[in-house]
C-alpha cells in the first residue's frame, strides 16, 4: 500500500470525524497516463499528465454524502472535508445508510493479481512512438490504394488506489495498463462513403502486448470488408455477434441485475431470481480473481471480499449486484455492487465455426447507438456487419436495426464461441442466435 | 476499452469582442506605446497567477519549437442532489483546479496539464508539452497580453456558491410533491440535481486574455408507474447556463406534468413498426437528428482528415431549399451557450447549411489553419485536462414553410417521434441512430396509438436529401444533452421546428 495515499485518506477520515461524522470511507488515487497518437505517417498529439484524487464518503447525523476534490494539499484538503460534512449534514436522513459490516472483509485474498508491471516507468516516448508507427505503416500497407487515412496510437498508464474506512478496512492497489490501437478510413467511391474501422491490443504487461503490425493489419481488413455496405429488406434470419460488440447487448442484460434498479423497481428481472432467464447453454461467472483481468480486484469500491460469483448458471439466475446499501434496502444479502470479470463458460469454436453453423444469418460485427430499458427489458439497436450465405460472407451491410426484450431474447441463444475478446472484462464470446427480426428497408 | 469509446460520437442526457482598453504590461518584446499598468483586479488574479509567470510558462512550452501555446485555467465547484424513497438523501460536492498547457506545431499537438497553479508545476507541464515540437529553436515569441471583452449569454444574478444546499434541498422536495401528485400510478420519483460554476481564463502566444465564468444547472426527473403488475418508466430533463432563478414555479410544474404524462402514456404503447417508413420528428429535442446525421461529419478536425462522409462537399446542395441549420453558440442561457471557446474564439452563430447548401465545417484554431479561413467558435474542451477539438454548441434548424398540422396530415403510415435518450453516428459512413422514448404511429394522417422504445437508422446525407417538409414551428430543447466524442463530454443543445423525413429504417418489432 502506498504510505503517501494511506496518510492522506487518513487525514481526511479524521477530519470527517472530528468534525462529527460517525463513519468515513476515504480512497485516494494517483494515476500517471501517457499517449502518443500519430496520423498518416505524423505525429498528432502527444500527451503526459499525472492526476490525484481524493473521494471520501461520509456518515454524519444519519446523512450521507460523497464528494471529490483534486485539491491535496494539507490546509485545502482540510477544509474541503470540513465543508463537505457541513454540505451532507443538511440533506435528509437514510437509516440504511453505513459502511459494510466489517465481516464482510474478511478472507481478503492476498494472491498476486498480475495486475502491476513495475518496468511500465522503463518505456520511453521514442518507443511508445515506434510501436504506433509500425502499427499505422502495417495498416496503410494493407489498406493499399483504397486507403484515405491512417491513425494509431499507444497509451500506457499506471494507477494507484488506497481505501481507508473507519470501521477496520484499509488496503491499496496499483495496475498498469498498455494499449496500441489502428484506425483505417477507406474511400467506398461508389457509395460516398468512408467506412472506418479500428483494431487494438490491450495488456497488464508490455511484454505482453500484440504486435503492431497485426493490430494494423486487422483495422484494415475490417476497414475494407464494410465497402458497399448498405441494408438489405427487413427480415427474419438468425444472428451471430462477433465477441467484440456482444457488450453492448449483454449491458442491457446486466443493468436490471443492480440492486438499484430491484429496490426502484426498474428492473425487469424484479422476482426472477432461481428462475430460467436464458437459454441453458448459458453460464457466466463473475470471477474477480483472474491473473491479468480488466476487471480483477481482491476488494470492491466499499471494500468487501471479492469472491468468484456465478451469476447465471444453466441459463438460471442465480445472483444479483447489490452493494451494502441496497442490501438493507432489500433485506437481501450484499453481493457485490458491480461486476468484475465476467466469463462464460463451456464456449466452443471460432467466429467462423459459428458463421458455418448457422447458414444464411446476419453477422452483427457493430452497434450503432440504440437503448436497453431496464425496466421492461425491451431494447432496440442499430447494426452493421454482413449477410451470411452457406457461412459465408457474401456482401456488407450497414444501416439496420434489430429489436427485442431481454426477458426472451436470450432464449433464443444456440451457441456459445469459445472465443472470448480478451481485451475487456466482461470477456465475451461471439454468439449465434435464432432467427430474429431486423429491419432494413 | 477507453481508446474504443474515444473513437465513438455520440449523444446523451444525461463574441469574444475586439480588444478592449485593459492591457496588461508585457516582460518580453518591445512594449506596445498603448501598455499601461492594468487596474485591479485581472482576469489572473482569480487564480492567483502572475503575468511573469504566464510569460515563463509560456516561454517554456515554446522552446521546443512549438508556433503557438495556450494555458487553460479551470476551477469547477459542482454540487449534486439526489433524491430517492421521498427525501433528498445524497449529496454529492466536487472541487477542481488546474491548467492545462496546450504546444502546437503545424497539425501536432503537445498537451500536458498540472492539478495546481503553482509556477513549478506549470513549468514542468509546459516543459512535457513542449517535447512535441522538437526541431530547432522557434522565434515564436509570446505577444504582450491583452484581456478581450465578451459577450454575455447568461448573465448570472445569484452565483451557485451563495445559494444554501437548504434551499436546494426544498425545491427538490416541492418537485417531488407535484410529480407524486400527477396520479396514483406513479409509485416512484428520483430526481438528479446538478449545479455547477466553472471559471475558465485562457491566454495564449497570440496575447489573448479571456475569462468567462460559466455557470449550468440540470435537474433530471424520473418516475416509475405501476398498473396491475406492469411497470414503466420516463423522465423530464431541465438544463441551462443559468442561476436558481432559472428553476421557477412555471418551470417545475411543466417538468413534474411532462415526467408522469411521458411515462404514464407507455402502459397503451403497441410494438413500434419495422423497416423504412415516412417520420415525423415532433419540434424540439428531435434536433439530435441534426446532431448525428450532419453536426458531427462537420466537424474539421474529420473534415481535415478527410474521414467525414461529408468532406468533399463543401459548397454542394445536400438537403431542399427549406433545410437551413445552423450551429449556435449565442443563445440566451441555453446548454451549449459559451461566451468564449476553450481556445479563446469568439463563439459565433455558423450557418452550416444553407437553404440547402452545404457551407462550413466547425473549426477549431488547428483545423482553421489547415483550410486557411477564420475559426467558428467550435474549440470545446471537458476540461484543463483535455486538449481542444472542434464541437458543436446548440445546433438547430430554422423554421420552413410548411405548418404542423399538414405536415401530419401528408402521412398515411408513419411515425411521429417526441421524445428521445440518446444517438450516434459513424463518421464516415454516415451510419447514424437515434433512440424514441415516446412516439405515435400516424395512420392516414392522424396521431394514432402510442410506440416507445424504437431506434431508427439513417444514413445521414441519404436522410437530408429525404428531408421532404419543414414547419412553421421552431423549438430549441431545454434538455441535458452531452455529447461525446474522442473521450471528451461537453454539454450540447438542440432544436428542431416539425419535420418530415420522406423514409428512413425504423426499428420496431411489428412487422404489421
Amino acid at each position: 500500500m502506498n504510505s503517501e495515499l494511506q496518510k492522506i485518506a487518513e487525514l481526511a477520515c479524521d477530519r470527517a470525524r472530528s468534525r462529527g461524522a460517525k463513519q468515513a470511507a476515504a480512497r485516494v488515487a494517483r494515476t500517471r497516463d501517457y499517449k502518443v497518437a500519430v496520423r498518416d505517417g505524423k505525429m498528432e498529439e502527444l500527451k503526459s499528465s499525472e492526476t490525484r484524487g481524493l473521494s471520501i464518503r461520509i456518515f454524519v447525523d444519519g446523512r450521507y454524502g460523497q464528494h471529490k476534490t483534486s485539491e491535496l494539499e494539507r490546509r485545502a484538503l482540510l477544509r474541503f472535508v470540513g465543508d463537505a460534512t457541513e454540505m451532507t449534514r443538511v440533506l435528509m436522513p437514510d437509516t440504511h445508510r453505513a459502511l459494510p459490516e466489517p465481516a464482510l472483509y474478511r478472507e481478503r485474498p492476498t494472491l498476486d493479481l498480475q495486475l502491476h508491471d513495475p518496468k511500465q516507468g522503463a518505456v520511453t516516448m521514442a518507443e511508445r512512438k515506434r510501436l504506433a508507427l509500425q502499427a499505422h505503416d502495417a495498416a496503410r500497407e494493407a489498406a493499399g490504394g483504397r486507403v484515405i487515412s491512417v491513425g494509431a496510437g499507444y497509451t500506457d498508464r499506471v494507477s494507484e488506489s488506497v481505501l481507508v474506512q473507519t470501521n477496520g478496512f484499509a488496503d491499496g492497489r496499483a495496475s498498469t495498463t498498455f494499449s496500441l490501437w489502428a484506425d483505417v478510413s477507406v474511400n467506398d467511391a461508389r457509395q460516398g462513403k468512408r467506412p472506418s474501422d479500428w483494431a487494438e491490443t490491450r495488456a497488464r504487461f508490455r511484454g505482453a502486448l500484440g504486435s503492431p503490425q497485426q493490430v494494423g493489419q486487422e483495422a484494415a481488413r475490417r476497414a475494407l470488408a464494410q465497402i458497399g455496405a448498405d441494408a438489405i429488406p427487413s427480415c427474419t434470419l438468425p444472428l451471430v455477434v462477433e465477441n467484440r460488440a456482444v457488450g453492448r447487448l449483454l449491458g442491457g442484460l446486466l443493468a436490471p441485475l443492480s440492486g438499484w434498479a430491484l429496490d426502484q423497481k426498474r428492473s425487469c428481472f424484479d422476482g426472477k431470481l432461481g428462475q430460467a432467464v436464458a437459454s441453458e447453454r448459458l453460464s457466466v461467472v463473475d470471477d474477480p480473481l483472474l491473473p491479468r483481468g480488466w476487471g480483477s480486484r481482491r476488494y470492491d469500491g466499499e471494500g468487501i471480499t471479492a469472491r468468484r460469483m456465478p451469476l447465471i448458471e444453466r441459463g438460471v439466475l442465480g445472483k444479483y449486484y447489490i452493494d451494502s446499501y441496497y442490501a438493507r434496502k432489500l433485506k437481501r444479502a450484499p453481493t457485490t455492487g458491480g461486476s468484475s470479470n465476467l466469463v462464460f463458460l463451456e464456449g466452443e469454436g471460432e467466429l467462423q465455426e459459428l458463421c458455418a453453423a448457422a447458414g444464411k444469418a446476419i453477422l452483427i460485427t457493430h452497434f450503432i447507438g440504440g437503448n436497453s430499458n431496464s425496466t421492461t427489458g425491451d431494447f432496440s439497436h442499430g447494426i452493421g456487419g454482413f449477410l451470411l450465405e452457406g457461412g459465408k460472407r457474401v456482401r456488407p451491410l450497414g444501416s439496420m436495426n434489430v429489436a427485442g426484450n431481454h426477458l426472451r431474447f436470450w432464449n433464443e441463444l444456440v451457441r456459445i464461441g469459445g472465443d472470448p475478446y480478451p481485451h475487456a472484462s466482461h470477456r465475451t464470446p461471439s454468439l449465434l442466435f435464432r432467427p430474429t427480426l431486423v429491419a432494413g428497408k | 476499452m477507453r481508446d474504443r469509446l474515444d473513437r465513438r460520437q455520440f449523444i446523451g442526457l444525461a463574441a469574444a469582442g475586439a480588444a478592449s482598453g485593459l492591457v496588461l504590461p508585457a516582460c518580453h518584446g518591445p512594449t506596445p506605446a498603448t501598455t499601461t499598468r492594468p487596474p485591479s483586479p485581472t482576469p489572473l488574479d482569480a487564480f492567483g497567477v502572475t503575468e511573469a509567470t504566464v510569460r515563463q510558462v509560456m516561454d517554456r512550452a515554446l522552446q521546443g519549437g512549438g508556433e503557438y501555446c495556450d494555458l487553460y485555467f479551470q476551477r469547477i465547484r459542482t454540487n449534486v442532489l439526489g433524491l430517492e424513497d421521498h427525501a433528498v438523501n445524497k449529496g454529492h460536492s466536487t472541487q477542481d483546479l488546474g491548467v492545462g498547457v496546450r504546444v502546437v506545431r503545424g497539425l501536432e499537438t503537445g498537451y500536458a496539464f498540472t492539478e495546481t497553479v503553482e509556477r513549478a508545476s506549470m513549468l514542468e507541464a509546459a516543459g512535457v508539452a513542449a517535447a512535441v515540437a522538437s526541431g530547432a529553436r522557434s522565434a515564436t515569441t509570446p505577444r504582450a497580453l491583452t484581456v478581450g471583452r465578451l459577450p454575455a449569454h447568461y448573465p448570472v444574478k445569484r452565483p451557485w456558491s451563495e445559494v444554501s444546499t437548504g434551499a436546494k434541498v426544498k425545491l427538490l422536495m416541492g418537485l417531488h410533491d407535484r410529480v407524486g401528485a400527477q396520479d396514483r400510478r406513479i409509485k416512484k420519483v428520483n430526481i438528479f440535481y446538478r449545479d455547477e460554476d466553472s471559471q475558465v481564463l485562457v491566454v495564449d502566444s497570440d496575447g489573448r486574455v479571456a475569462f468567462d465564468r460559466q455557470p449550468m444547472v440540470v435537474t433530471y426527473v424520473s418516475c416509475l408507474a405501476e398498473v396491475d403488475g406492469r411497470r414503466e418508466s420516463n423522465y423530464y430533463a431541465l438544463a441551462a447556463r443559468d442561476d436558481i432563478g432559472y428553476l421557477t414555479d412555471e418551470r417545475l410544474a411543466h417538468a413534474a406534468r411532462q415526467a408522469a404524462g411521458r411515462t404514464l402514456v407507455l402502459f397503451d404503447a403497441v410494438p413500434g413498426p419495422v423497416g423504412e417508413l415516412p417520420v415525423v420528428l415532433a419540434p424540439g429535442g428531435s434536433g439530435i437528428l441534426l446532431h448525428e446525421a450532419i453536426g458531427h461529419g462537420m466537424e474539421a478536425d474529420f473534415a481535415r482528415k478527410k474521414i467525414t462522409i461529408y468532406s468533399d462537399r463543401i459548397g454542394k446542395r445536400i438537403a431542399p431549399e427549406f433545410v437551413t441549420i445552423v450551429d449556435d453558440g449565442t443563445n440566451s442561457h441555453m446548454r451549449g451557450s459559451i461566451n468564449v471557446d476553450d481556445e479563446g474564439n469568439d463563439p459565433q452563430k455558423t450557418v452550416l447549411v444553407e437553404r440547402g447548401i452545404l457551407r462550413t465545417f466547425l473549426h477549431d484554431r488547428i483545423s482553421a489553419r489547415h483550410f486557411k479561413v477564420r475559426p467558428t467558435g467550435s474549440g470545446r474542451r471537458q476540461s484543463f485536462r483535455h486538449m481542444p477539438i472542434p464541437r458543436m454548441r446548440n445546433t438547430y434548424m430554422l423554421a420552413g414553410p410548411h405548418s404542423p398540422e399538414e405536415i401530419i396530415r401528408s402521412v398515411k403510415r408513419g411515425i411521429y417521434a417526441e421524445h428521445f435518450t440518446n444517438g450516434q453516428v459513424l463518421i464516415g459512413a454516415g451510419d447514424f441512430t437515434f433512440y424514441v422514448k415516446n412516439g405515435r404511429l400516424i395512420e392516414d394522417g392522424k396521431l394514432g396509438r402510442p410506440i416507445k422504445d424504437v431506434n431508427i437508422i439513417g444514413n445521414g446525407p441519404r436522410v437530408l436529401e429525404q428531408v421532404a417538409m419543414v414547419g412553421t414551428d421552431p423549438r430549441l430543447d431545454e434538455g441535458g444533452w452531452t455529447c461525446g466524442k474522442r473521450g471528451q463530454q461537453v454539454p450540447v443543445g438542440l432544436g428542431l421546428p416539425t419535420v418530415k423525413v420522406g423514409a428512413i429504417t425504423v426499428g420496431g418489432t411489428s412487422k404489421g
